[in-house]
């Protein structure tokens, strides 16, 4: 049977640095699992790859048994993401925002004025609107993304990516930035979209976020996985604190 | 709040109706001793057919071209040697033209587009300047002597002798390429263009495939600079096509005239492109009347300093500052 998301052997390399060194993880629908680690660990290069915005330099990255191989391939099979520093569209307004992940896309199709285009066009604003709504975001819709506190950016980008409809949905620090109230918020959130049946995987300093949301809990550390479990096995872990405590202390 | 319906037709094509309507009626009215102005404004819809060019890579999809005369070249000149050298029937000779401009733009924009910012400048900056040289040294082309006595398209029939001969073909070109950008701007592949515009990682991650997307945006963009160069070299100046139009001058005044006009909005080629044009003919007519003899030396003083003037103080373009005015102006 194929892995949901199976990531095998992987290693990433940036010129002398060694970023992901042979890491391997599989992930079956519907875990809710954490990535933590300390500054530096690997973090950011390991959501890149599963997110097809980096290849590996050896290994591969399979996503329900086919391999990932782009950014627009890897949302087409049913990834989605969010960026650590939140990145929309800033000249566009936030209902443009998440039609951008409502697809249509195509350039020759979209040339010329079909009425199936236009009706197509009114069904996908009518959706985005929805998913808006459903994020209490519908005041923000009309409104310039660029000029927009940062909370609402942030759940914004999480609606974004909803708007492709993907299975796997990766957020990489979510609740960075975000007061206690806006993380509660966030935290109910994620809990929604998980029930909804979409696979989460996020990388997260907050850990009491991480501990009070996360099944699955996995520890990178210098670019290889040092623990992986619960999160109550991965508190307790000697390795963890170690590299926490070596390295950046705030965990 | 309802939930938002696609733009109404209405909405996006109510400015394409009334620009038709201006264009059929333009060449009719009572001139007078400004008749001369008429071949301007023809002249004016083949720049505003490469502005629009510009608008649609540069102000939509982010991608700026300092070799867009380049294009323009490309479509004049195979018009021209298809049409004299080859003697092709001319019809044949402007669709290879547009063909062959697009071609160019599909293989050189394979290996710069791939480049951003500074870079990309310098690269489309070279192209144009590669494309003007192979013109300037080709024998095929008749080097810096030109080409002469091309074919010339006119309206059929009796309207085809009138001032409306040429100027309909012209503008109604570039009527057809701001209606289409109207309605690209509102399409899906418009988002997904802006998209590209403000960060082309998210836009992948969304599913647009940036690379495909920008060489199309670039492709499209040339053949409309293809289409404009045959109308140059077919309907404005049919009797000698020379290679001094297509210079580093005109791809940078092209920039200037999308920049002017303002990217943001369909319509900032075609505003662009006649502000250019009409601060030109305002500044000679203005010196004649004064009886200012040394109107060409001043005329380009003058132009650059009022240039400056407006994109400092309206760097959005003049497309955003018209609606500022007007909704000020609703307001009180």
């Amino acid at each position: 049977m194929t892995a949901f998301l199976q990531i095998e052997e992987a290693r990433r390399r940036f010129g002398g640095v060694l970023a992901l060194d042979s890491v391997s993880l599989e992930l079956a629908a519907g875990e809710l699992t954490a990535l933590i680690g300390p500054n530096g660990a690997g973090k950011t290069t390991l959501f890149n790859l599963v997110a097809g915005a980096l290849a590996p330099t050896a290994g591969r990255v399979l996503f329900q048994g086919r391999p990932v191989t782009g950014a627009a391939a890897a949302c087409r099979q049913g990834i989605a993401r969010t960026f650590q520093n939140v990145r929309l569209f800033g000249g566009m307004t936030v209902l443009e925002n998440v039609l951008v992940g409502m697809g249509g896309h195509g350039f020759w199709a979209g040339a010329l004025p079909w009425p199936a285009g236009h009706r197509a066009e009114t069904r996908r604003r009518r959706a985005a609107y929805f998913l808006l709504e459903r994020f209490g975001l519908d005041a923000y819709a009309e409104r310039q993304a660029a000029g927009l506190p940062f909370g609402v950016q942030r759940v914004a980008e999480i609606a974004r990516a909803l708007a492709a409809g993907p299975k796997l949905l990766l957020l990489d620090e979510p609740a960075a930035g975000l007061n206690r109230t806006e993380t509660r918020q966030l935290e109910l959130l994620l809990r929604q979209i998980h029930r909804e049946g979409v696979t989460l995987l996020l990388v997260e300093h907050d850990m009491p976020l991480v501990m009070s949301l996360a099944r699955r809990v996995v520890v990178l550390d210098c670019g290889r996985i040092i623990a992986d479990g619960t999160p109550d096995v991965v508190r307790h872990d000697s390795r963890v604190r170690a590299a926490y405590l070596g390295g950046d202390a705030h965990g | 709040m309802t939930p938002p319906r696609a733009p109404s037709w209405w909405r996006i094509y109510r400015g394409p109706l009334v620009l038709l309507a201006v264009v059929l009626v333009a060449p009719w009215l009572p001139w007078g001793r400004f008749g001369y102005l008429v071949p301007l404004l023809q002249l004016a819809g083949i720049y505003t057919l490469l502005a629009t060019s510009l608008t649609l890579l540069l102000g939509m999809a982010g991608q700026i071209s300092l070799g867009h005369a380049g294009f323009f070249a490309v479509g004049a000149y195979t018009a021209g040697v298809a049409a004299t050298v080859w003697h092709w029937p001319s019809g044949v000779a402007a669709l290879a033209a547009v063909l062959a401009a697009g071609l160019v733009a599909l293989l050189c924009g394979g290996m710069v587009l791939r480049l951003r910012g500074h870079l990309l400048a310098l690269a489309t900056l070279c192209l144009g300047v590669i494309l003007y040289e192979l013109i300037l040294k080709s024998s095929l082309t008749g080097g810096a002597a030109g080409l002469y006595d091309l074919p010339e398209w006119r309206v059929p029939g009796r309207l085809g002798a009138g001032p409306a001969g040429g100027f309909y073909l012209v503008w109604g070109a570039a009527w057809l390429a701001l209606a289409w950008l109207a309605h690209l701007s509102a399409s899906p592949a418009g988002r997904a263009l802006r998209a590209v515009r403000d960060d082309e990682a998210a836009a992948a991650a969304l599913g647009v495939d940036v690379f495909v997307l920008k060489l199309k945006a670039f492709v499209a963009s040339a053949m409309l600079a293809g289409v404009a160069g045959v109308l140059y070299a077919f309907v404005h100046s049919p009797s000698y096509l020379g290679p001094e139009e297509f210079g580093l001058t005109t791809s940078v005044l092209l920039v200037m005239m999308a920049v002017l006009g303002g990217l943001n909005s369909p319509w900032g080629g075609l505003v662009g492109a006649l502000a250019v044009m009409a601060l030109r003919e305002g500044i000679t007519l203005v010196a004649d009347q004064c009886g200012f003899s040394g109107a060409a030396r001043i005329e380009q003083l003058v132009y650059g300093l009022i240039l400056i003037l407006l994109l400092t103080r309206a760097p959005q373009g003049l497309v955003p500052l018209w609606r500022r005015v007007c909704c000020r102006a609703g307001d009180s």
